[in-house]
């Protein structure tokens, strides 16, 4: 059966919405991956500025001198004020929108226009007809691109929206935590957002939805109230150069990847379909996640001072994809991942203060996690974590566990273990900060110790392998199970890990079903019931407690 | 029936209703759910005061039940409600919706999923796990109410609870 079949035939037998992050989604489909690719940039073709009066001209000024002209020629070419008026107005297909420096709230867009009362006043689930009727009901900037209801954009495609100034922050996108997304891309092909920061959703900062082909560079997003950069059943995404930080759940957030690959390049040679490089995530409840977070490739990034680096998972209901599987972390650096926003004082903050006066750096968790873990992959299949540094996480530097399929809502018993099979470990230096931050050599684990609780920690589980007749089967593998190889601890050490070295299984694995340490597996349960304000502090669960730091 | 027999009958009765009253007999309340198994008890090693029991019930009661998790209390041996939390999930998992902004009401097979609702048709059984959290450290947790009825926490687990 076709994968976006698959995809499709889950949908359908959804009661619930489905959910992008965890909030009330329409039902999305994952784009074609025959069709789309990774946009470029592009420097020149017909380009739409949009400024700040009075406030350009002087941000302009203090500019480096060639850049200062440059942005001194576009201001006498601005005619628009809004982003999203251009947009509207200048955006066809392969238009460059040059934003210069200021800060853009788009007041125009806030109040709703004749029509769109009701829309402006719903936080729930909108079909993608409801957003092209009040585009900005929950989107300060919406890039709708499909007029037809064929999912495939046909107008504002290949769009590109630009900051001109000299770094990120010279141009701000506000949302003033009213809307929930600031910026929403929509079945918009093609997109290419660059060099502008984006702060202050009650939801998403940047918002990629069925969109085939997609790139954020040099974007700063900071102080969502949930996730900073989003996509969901989107493909051909790149996130490069970001920085993402203060987001309530997650930094990055590639949920429901690309579902069509597992493992093998496509047509085009793609193995993955969403690649996230050179990004820094931190301060965050989680730095990277993704339910459902199939086809992607992170390399090359920071996660650190989150309460967790990195999760995927395959663990809440309504994401197309499940389960979790194909996806690879390399050349990361996952570091000091203890910021506990779980303690009895940040409950406190975030209990009584609403979300509009608090502190943007207070960060009030929207999901729990283990504080003090740098890799989780939580219900995940043949995923390859590869040449990491990862150290001073001090609970764990990395877990992997089962989650029944039960938990994401799957009724047929035959899968109950379908998850966690056939994940690899491989050349990681653990527990070792490396020598120089900035110029990190992965082919070797140099530098001093700076120790992480566990090295590596599984429940011992190895996930049933199906049949490929089995409708939803994703793991066929016969190759590998859960293996760890040639890791290191501090010095050339032998890394430390639960079970203990001795037992976790080298590559290529043991590839038969285990049910796993039941024990190891009841601990997890209690945190389940974990709730900000009813629950914070669940008899049974220690994620919430900072682990002292390891010596 | 003579005096004095009725009076050493009406004793009997007596001292029966306290003996249960005291939760010396078999499980107490309406006994509608029954252990299929001894359940196992963990103490995590980062919380010492803290266990978590993990068993599978049998609606025993010949007709379906529907137990709220949030309604399940946990009692010491002097009759003391114990800081408690139970779910019907088998595993971690989390809702679709963060905590504080679902919506008001979720529909039942949402509420199942998460393990915050079980309803378990008659002679079904039903994975449960309650975590508490014991004062002192040491274990005096006797009681699990669910609303409906209450189970008895089997003497017998605390000989086998494990350190993990």
């Amino acid at each position: 059966m076709g994968i976006l079949a698959v995809a499709v035939t889950a949908l359908v037998a959804l009661a619930m919405p489905a959910a992008a992050g965890a909030h009330a989604e329409r039902a999305t489909f994952f784009p074609d991956p025959n069709l789309g690719s990774f946009p470029e940039y592009r420097s020149d073709g017909p380009s739409t500025v949009v400024c700040k009066h009075p406030q350009t001209r002087g941000l302009i000024q203090e500019l480096p001198s060639e850049l200062r002209r440059y942005n001194e020629a576009l201001l006498t070419r601005c005619r628009y004020q809004s982003i999203q008026t251009a947009i509207n107005q200048r955006g066809k297909t392969g238009q460059r929108i040059l934003v210069m420096p200021g800060e853009y709230f788009e007041h125009r867009y806030r109040t709703p226009p004749p029509g769109c009362e009701a829309a402006y006043q719903n936080t729930g689930a909108l079909s993608y007809e409801q957003h092209l009727q009040c585009p900005n009901a929950q989107n300060l900037i919406a890039i709708l691109g499909d007029t037809n209801g064929d999912r495939i954009c046909d107008v504002h495609c290949n769009l590109q929206i630009e900051g001109t100034g000299d770094t990120p922050d010279d141009v701000k996108i506000t949302g003033a935590k009213s809307k929930l997304n600031v910026i929403r891309a929509d079945r918009a092909d093609g997109i290419y957002l660059k060099n502008f920061q984006v702060q202050y959703s009650d939801f998403n900062n940047i918002y990629f939805l069925e969109t085939n082909g997609f790139r954020v560079d040099t974007v700063v997003s900071k102080y969502s109230r949930e996730y900073g950069i989003l996509s969901f059943t989107s493909d051909h995404g790149i996130y490069e150069n970001c920085e993402a930080s203060f987001s309530g759940d997650s930094g990055v957030y590639p949920g429901s990847g690309p579902n069509a690959r597992h493992g093998q390049p496509d047509a085009h040679g793609h193995v993955y379909g969403i690649i996230i490089r050179n990004c820094e995530s931190h301060h965050n409840t989680i730095g990277m996640s993704g339910t459902a977070g199939n086809g992607t490739w992170a390399h090359d990034n920071r996660f650190h001072h989150n309460a967790t680096g990195v999760t995927t998972d395959s663990f809440a209901g309504g994401h197309p994809g499940m389960p979790q599987d194909n996806s690879k972390w390399s050349h990361n650096l996952i570091y000091s991942n203890n910021n506990n926003l779980f303690d009895d004082e940040r409950d406190a903050y975030c209990r009584d203060t609403p979300w509009e006066e608090r502190d943007p750096e207070k960060v009030c968790p929207t999901f729990q996690v283990p504080v003090g873990t740098g890799h989780l992959i939580a219900g995940g299949n043949a995923n390859i974590v590869e040449e990491n540094y990862i150290w001073d996480n001090w609970r764990r530097g990395t877990m992997l566990f089962w989650v029944p399929a039960a938990l994401r809502g799957e009724e047929d018993s035959a899968k109950t273990y379908d998850t966690s099979a056939n994940n690899q470990y491989l050349r990681n230096c653990m527990s070792t900060r490396p020598i120089d931050i900035d110029n990190v050599d992965f082919s070797v684990c140099e530098g001093p110790p700076d120790l992480n609780g566990v090295d590596f920690w599984w429940d011992e589980e190895e996930g049933q392998d199906c049949v490929e007749e089995q409708p939803g089967c994703v793991d066929t593998d016969s190759q590998f199970g859960n293996c760890w190889s040639i890791n290191f601890g501090f010095d050339g050490q032998a890394y430390s890990s639960d079970p203990p070295p001795l037992i976790l299984p080298p590559c290529p694995g043991l590839d038969f079903f285990r049910p796993g340490n039941s024990a190891k597996q009841a601990m997890l349960v209690p945190c389940a019931t974990w709730h900000p304000v009813d629950n914070p502090d669940p008899p049974g669960c220690d994620w919430f407690t900072t682990p002292p730091e390891p010596q | 029936m003579d005096a004095p027999r009725a009076a050493v009958a009406a004793l009997l009765v007596l001292a029966v209703a306290l003996l249960v009253a005291a939760g010396c007999g078999e499980d107490s309340g309406s006994a509608q759910l029954e252990w299929l198994d001894t359940p196992t008890v963990i103490v995590p090693p980062t919380l010492r005061t803290d266990r978590i029991l993990r068993g599978d019930v049998r609606n025993d009661s010949g007709d379906a039940l529907r137990v709220d998790a949030s309604e399940v209390r946990v009692y010491d041996n002097r009759g003391r409600r114990l800081k408690a939390t139970a779910t019907f999930a088998a595993g971690y998992l989390h809702s679709l919706y963060p905590p504080t902004r679902g919506p008001a009401t979720l529909p039942d097979s949402e509420l199942e999923r998460l393990g915050k609702i079980a309803t378990i048709e008659s002679g079904q059984t039903a994975q449960m796990t309650v975590s508490w959290r014991e004062p002192a450290g040491r274990r005096t947790a006797t009681r699990i109410d669910y609303g409906p009825g209450s189970l008895r926490i089997p003497p017998e687990t605390r000989g086998r609870e494990r350190d993990f």
